[in-house]
């Protein structure tokens, strides 16, 4: 032949394109191929030259499927030829049957959602998906990776990035879940084995995409509502901190007084709801001296109280905020620190006649949790002061 | 209805019709279906019905080098297809005619109102 055969020049894209029919192909020997994809190569040159595009072709297997379908050529399984007569392949070749029928049924709904995107008002918005695939590939890793921190971790709250136990551990799980998805995604490993995949590989690949579409609200529905989430996550729920507020600041230590004004020791504090109530337990080093002061508990045995108060605090390097198990021996053991008023003006209910009693039983239910070794500073003013007093304070509410 | 599903059924006699005319390779062939208004006409559609048509003794073909690109596999009608383009024509003429008429019918039963 002439000089012009040489130069088989073909577009790389147009090349590319025709190889992927022709691995959708494999199943045919090598001359019936050969026979359909013959000659394809120039068809769709020049369909390029004339102002067309590879991509207006659409997916090369469905194109494929149709020109196997239009030439009237049967989709063969692999393992068809070397099929003798012979009992023990009968078992054989009913399961070849069962997995022709899947797959002649998969290759119908496949080719029923081609045919179904394949109209103008769909069209461009499909490519957009099919060029987004490597975003679903990254996404099911994403979800199969909450799925196993949530399985792992319990109750806790999941992060956006799976820890799965330890930041470094999680990472790195997480980085070889994507790879192998998008490999998978790729068409690089089992079940994502190729254009000839077997029929087993694509129903795997069908149920485990489905199961992760059918997953993502399941896991989605672990995360607080959107919009707050993130807030919620890292301040409010995942990690709360801990505290009352009081004046804008932290409420470190709470001093108890009387109704007659006196400070009080071993008061236990509970919120509206029962629960202890619950304050931060070391302040700033505002003093910029390196220390910083320490609230200990009081104990009910083993337990540990941060519910009563005033607690005993302690001077520690303003790095080491933690409580010590050993502090109360040692050299610079907690100490209940001086009340900030040493006293202030009793409080009555505006029902004068029973204050009294009821200051009273206060007192004794305030004495009776109180640690009997601390003990309750007794107030012992005559009674007749403290009513003057009384009349003092409510002199004052009233202004 | 859509046109491509009418298509299917006659698309052996309109890739004939086209070939019988003139021999063509595979896009060319698209092109000519396209350009005489068979425009939902599928690619691999036609590529398949040829090489379909060709393995059934329809189609001759024979390969043209090209002077921009790869070869060119042309294609060209035989006896045997011809005889069928016939036949074929033959069916479909008499096909859509009793279709038309079937379809006169019922517009005019249409307009003159169906009985209830």
């Amino acid at each position: 032949m002439n000089e012009p055969t040489i130069r088989l020049e073909t577009r790389p894209e147009v090349s590319a394109f025709v190889e992927k029919v022709r691995a959708r192909l494999s199943d045919l020997s090598d001359e019936e191929r050969e026979e359909l994809v013959g000659g394809l190569e120039a068809d769709i040159d020049e369909l390029v030259s004339d102002g067309g595009s590879v991509a207006e072709l659409g997916d090369p297997r469905a194109y494929a499927d149709e020109l196997r379908a239009a030439a009237g050529v049967e989709r063969r399984t692999s393992d068809e030829g070397g099929a003798g007569a012979g009992g023990f392949l009968r078992g054989r070749r009913s399961r070849r049957r069962v997995s022709e029928r899947v797959d002649v049924l998969l290759d119908a709904g496949r080719r029923r959602w081609d045919e179904l995107v394949d109209v103008p008002a769909l069209r461009a918005t499909w490519e957009l998906l099919v060029t987004l695939r490597p975003v679903w590939w990254v996404l099911r890793a994403w979800v199969a990776m909450q799925l196993l921190d949530i399985s792992t971790q319990g109750g806790d709250m999941p992060t956006p990035v799976p820890t799965l136990g330890g930041p470094l551990v999680g990472s790195l799980i997480w980085l070889v879940a994507i790879v192998v998805s998008v490999q998978i995604g790729r068409d690089r490993i089992w079940p994502g084995s190729g254009e000839a995949r077997r029929t087993s590989a694509r129903v795997v690949l069908l149920g485990l995409n489905t199961f992760a579409v059918l997953m993502m609200p399941v896991v989605l529905a672990q995360f607080p509502a959107s919009g707050t989430w993130e807030y919620d996550d890292y301040v409010g729920v995942y990690d709360p901190e801990p505290g009352l507020m009081n004046q804008e600041q932290y409420v470190r230590n709470v001093y108890p007084y009387d109704s007659e004004g006196n400070p009080l020791t071993g008061v236990q504090l509970f919120d509206q709801n029962g629960n202890p109530l619950d304050v931060a337990t070391f302040s700033e080093d505002l003093d910029g001296d390196g220390r910083t002061s320490v609230a200990y508990p009081w104990l009910n045995g083993e337990r540990r109280l941060f519910n009563v108060f005033p607690l005993p605090e302690r001077e520690q390097p303003a790095w080491r905020t933690e409580t010590f198990p050993d502090a109360w021996t040692s050299a610079n053991p907690p100490a209940l620190p001086t009340p900030p008023l040493a006293v202030v003006p009793p409080a009555v209910l505006p029902l004068a006649e029973t204050d009294a009693d009821a200051a009273e039983g206060t007192e004794g239910e305030a004495e009776g949790s109180g640690d009997p070794s601390t003990g309750t500073r007794d107030a012992d003013e005559p009674t007749g002061e403290r009513a003057g007093a009384q009349r003092d304070s409510e002199k004052r509410e009233g202004r | 209805m859509d046109s491509t599903q009418l298509l299917k059924g006659v698309l052996d006699l309109a890739v004939l019709a086209v070939v019988d005319d003139e021999d063509g390779y595979g896009y060319d062939v698209l092109r000519r279906l396209r350009t005489a208004g068979l425009e939902g006409v599928g690619d691999a559609s036609v590529y398949g019905t040829l090489r379909r048509l060709y393995a059934a003794g329809a189609l001759t073909s024979y390969v043209v080098p090209s002077d921009e690109g790869p070869h060119r596999k042309y294609y060209g009608i035989t006896t045997a297809g011809r005889s069928q383009l016939e036949r074929q024509r033959e069916d479909w003429l008499q096909f859509s005619r009793t279709v038309t008429r079937l379809l006169d019918r019922s517009t005019k039963t249409h307009q003159q109102g169906a009985p209830a």
